[in-house]
């Protein structure tokens, strides 16, 4: 004890004259510098209106107005969903939380709204079937055939930060589901699970360490992390701008990424077993699949397509009818080899596809497309109106009757009301039909028109859980597409910073390609969160089916379902609703 | 081939001690300057008349411009702000000593020659060179963003 104390008083008679001085220096020079601001805000600037009357403490509402969006979900009144604790059930089922609710949600669902019919007599869960595989193109001559009716919507990397992607393509690969890459083309992060061996180093592109960057691997591997060593072995190995465009293999300690200079025939025949179900989904601005003058490159499609198992033409989507929006904080050097477009510059799609002047010159490219592929080949439209699909749809006939392989295989229907990174805000609410009327516009029109079984439909728009999901099997989705569920089963916190506007960028590092946001992002970790949330989904759905009495997803039907109106009038027919709602 | 490989990889490696070394040398030289600086404004009457002695025009008014210039530099060195401008007038003032006070005295640091003095200066130097590291905060206000 006296040891103690007299360590203490010794300790005690220590002075640092520098430490001292410094701080009494920091407090000189931050009341100096506020000084300064207060004169400059008062007197000088004549810009602000706000810091000419309040200079200084005016900056507060600046710094509280940044904060705002990232800490609504805490603070603010969450009414942009119907449910708080549906954001809830999002985050708990990622993370292998138990997903039961207690009391009642904390906010009133919507007032009109579809909901289910319970059956007198419940099946056991178990008496549901497991299969929920779904076959698109079934005449096309490789079909495919999913291992669930939900996917990944579609995200490019590019708006997902490559981490991001990582986790997204690896999840995908774990929960067995399929997953679209968004128009920013099929980047070397989906194939992130692709593991490099001799059997596919034709088509591979390698960088290999000497001992010496070997061993610093190992050292700094066993002092360190894994994250970290592989920082630094891929900073000495990899001398180039496009460095994150490859992929690093633990074992053999290599970087690798596609090449896709190399020849046709050297990419494999048969999609390679250890990556996920990919969509390759192309847009307005061909990225990867154009040659540098942005036409369309035909070899380059094909070779994408031995990774992938089917394509999705982008004409239009929920939040934008236009192409995708890329602002220059996003387009890394990386990005801009994926795409083949210029890094650092703002990157906005055209409005129009090339090939899609006319409906009839846009089935002739899907037909293109198929023979190409030898795959399926579909198209993701917002659908506004009767008239603008029945053109769709009667085209599809005539090519049907006509003996055509040129109509899409499956048509991806996205709600009015989906979001999206980065889209004009006059577009996002104002256009198109929600989902639950343009589902059944679009059903009812190809089941009238006896063209239904060749065309599988996707739909999309906000759905979070099960019972988002079940009204949209209800009403004739073969498949569900999610995006934003996705996004927070991998960490996303919906802070709406996703453009990277503003100089602000995604605070998880899941939207941006900030590299300091990025340093931290768990890609193992939220790999497993993405696949849970998927398998509790999947759950959730058999035991929606279990207590309507129904044992198979495809003898779920419109009968199952029932919607009230705000005033509380119950249809029991949807048909009769939906046709008084769609005059 | 693979030697040369090998030392590029060891370059590329060497690299991540940039920032580091660079903060370690600027509160290193911020120490140097710190007693000097506090010295002089101990008692800034007899540095005055030192430098009078020593044939300095305007002996009080140099005593503050350098005093203050080694007291805002050990300030701005620690923080690493404004670091290139800083570093400029302070190679100034080791110009002045080493000509006023080391040149007579030769090279070597044991006789109280120019060779610390010249040190500081290469060290200033540098920081014009390389700017102060991502420890600091000219990096948040001038080079982060771009």
């Amino acid at each position: 004890m006296e040891a103690l104390l007299d360590f203490s008083k010794h300790i005690g008679e220590y002075n640092f004259p520098m430490v001292n001085f410094l701080l009494q220096a920091f407090l000189v020079l931050f009341v100096v510098l506020s000084i300064m601001i207060l004169i400059y805000d008062r007197f000088i600037q004549r810009e602000n209106q706000l810091l000419i009357n309040y200079p200084l403490i005016g900056r507060m509402r600046y710094f509280f107005y940044a904060l705002r969006d990232p800490m609504r979900q805490y603070f603010g009144d969450e009414k942009f969903y119907e449910s708080f604790d549906k954001v809830k059930w999002v985050y708990d089922a990622a993370e292998r939380k138990s997903v039961y609710a207690s009391f009642s949600p904390s906010q009133p669902q919507k007032s009109a709204r579809l909901s289910i019919k319970n059956a007198n007599c419940v099946l056991n869960t178990t008496d549901v079937s497991d299969d929920f595989s779904v076959v698109f193109g079934e005449n096309s001559k490789k079909p495919f055939k999913t291992n669930s009716v939900f996917g990944r919507s579609a995200m490019s990397d590019g708006a997902i930060s490559p981490e991001g992607t990582r986790s997204f393509s690896k999840g995908a690969f774990l929960g067995k589901f399929p997953i679209n890459t968004g128009e920013g083309s099929l980047t070397s992060n989906f194939l992130y699970t692709h593991k490099y061996c001799s059997k596919n180093k034709n088509y591979m592109e390698v960088y290999e360490g000497t001992f010496f960057a070997k061993t610093v691997y190992r050292v700094l591997k066993f002092v360190l992390n894994q994250a970290h060593s592989e920082r630094v072995y891929r900073h000495m190995v990899l001398q180039r701008g496009d460095a994150e465009s490859f992929l690093f293999d633990k074992e053999l300690l290599v970087c690798y990424r596609v090449d896709w200079s190399a020849p046709l025939d050297a990419f494999p025949d048969e999609v390679p077993e250890d990556i996920p179900d990919i969509i390759f989904q192309m847009g307005s601005g061909l990225y990867g699949v154009r040659h540098k003058d942005g036409t369309f490159d035909e070899q380059r499609y094909q070779k994408s397509m031995k990774f992938a198992k089917m394509t999705e033409i982008k004409m239009a989507q929920g939040a934008k009818q236009t192409g995708g929006k890329l602002l220059a904080s996003k387009v890394s050097e990386a990005i801009a080899y994926y795409r083949g477009v210029e890094a650092h510059k703002d990157l906005f799609s055209p409005n129009q596809f090339p090939f899609a002047h006319t409906l009839d010159e846009l089935f002739d490219f899907i037909g293109r497309l198929k023979n190409l592929s030898d795959k399926p080949v579909g198209v993701k439209m917002v659908i506004s109106s009767q008239d603008g699909f029945d053109e769709y749809a009667n085209l599809i006939k005539e090519r049907i009757d006509g003996g055509l392989n040129s109509y899409p295989d499956f048509i991806t229907i996205d709600g009015g009301e989906g979001g999206s990174g980065a889209a004009p805000l006059e577009m996002m609410m104002t256009v198109g039909m929600t989902i639950a009327k343009a589902l059944f516009l679009a059903d009812s029109t190809l089941v009238k028109l006896g063209v239904r079984d060749k065309v599988k439909i996707i739909a999309s728009e906000k759905v979070l859980t099960p019972d988002d999901a079940i009204v949209l099997f209800a009403l004739g989705a073969d498949y569900v597409a999610i995006a934003r569920a996705f996004m927070m089963s991998a960490g996303c916190i919906r802070a709406r910073e996703c453009s990277g506007a503003h100089g602000r960028a995604c605070p998880v590092g899941l939207a941006t390609q900030d590299r300091s946001k990025r340093a931290s992002f768990l890609v193992e970790k939220k790999a497993q969160n993405v696949s849970s949330y998927h398998a509790q989904l999947l759950s959730g759905i058999r035991n929606l089916l279990a207590i309507m009495g129904v044992d198979k997803l495809e003898n779920l039907g419109k009968k199952n379902l029932i919607f009230k109106d705000h005033t509380g009038k119950t249809y029991m027919d949807v048909d009769q609703y939906f046709s008084e709602a769609i005059a | 081939m693979n030697l040369i490989k090998s030392y590029k990889e060891f370059s590329s490696l060497s690299e991540y001690t940039h920032s580091i070394s660079l903060l370690l040398a600027r509160l290193v030289v911020a120490y140097g300057f710190y007693e000097p600086a506090m010295m002089k404004w101990g008692d800034i009457n007899s540095v005055a008349t030192w430098f009078g002695s020593m044939g300095i025009p305007f002996p009080l008014l140099n005593a503050y411009m350098s005093a203050t210039t080694e007291i805002v530099g050990v300030v701005f060195l620690v923080l690493g702000f404004l670091t290139r401008f800083i570093s400029i007038p302070l190679i100034v003032v080791m110009i002045v000593a080493i000509v006023t006070v080391h040149l007579s005295n030769g090279f070597s640091a044991g006789n109280n020659g120019f060779e610390i003095p010249l040190y500081y200066m290469l060290f200033l130097l540098i920081f014009i060179a390389h700017g102060a590291g991502k420890f600091s905060i000219d990096y948040y206000l001038f080079d982060k963003k771009s």
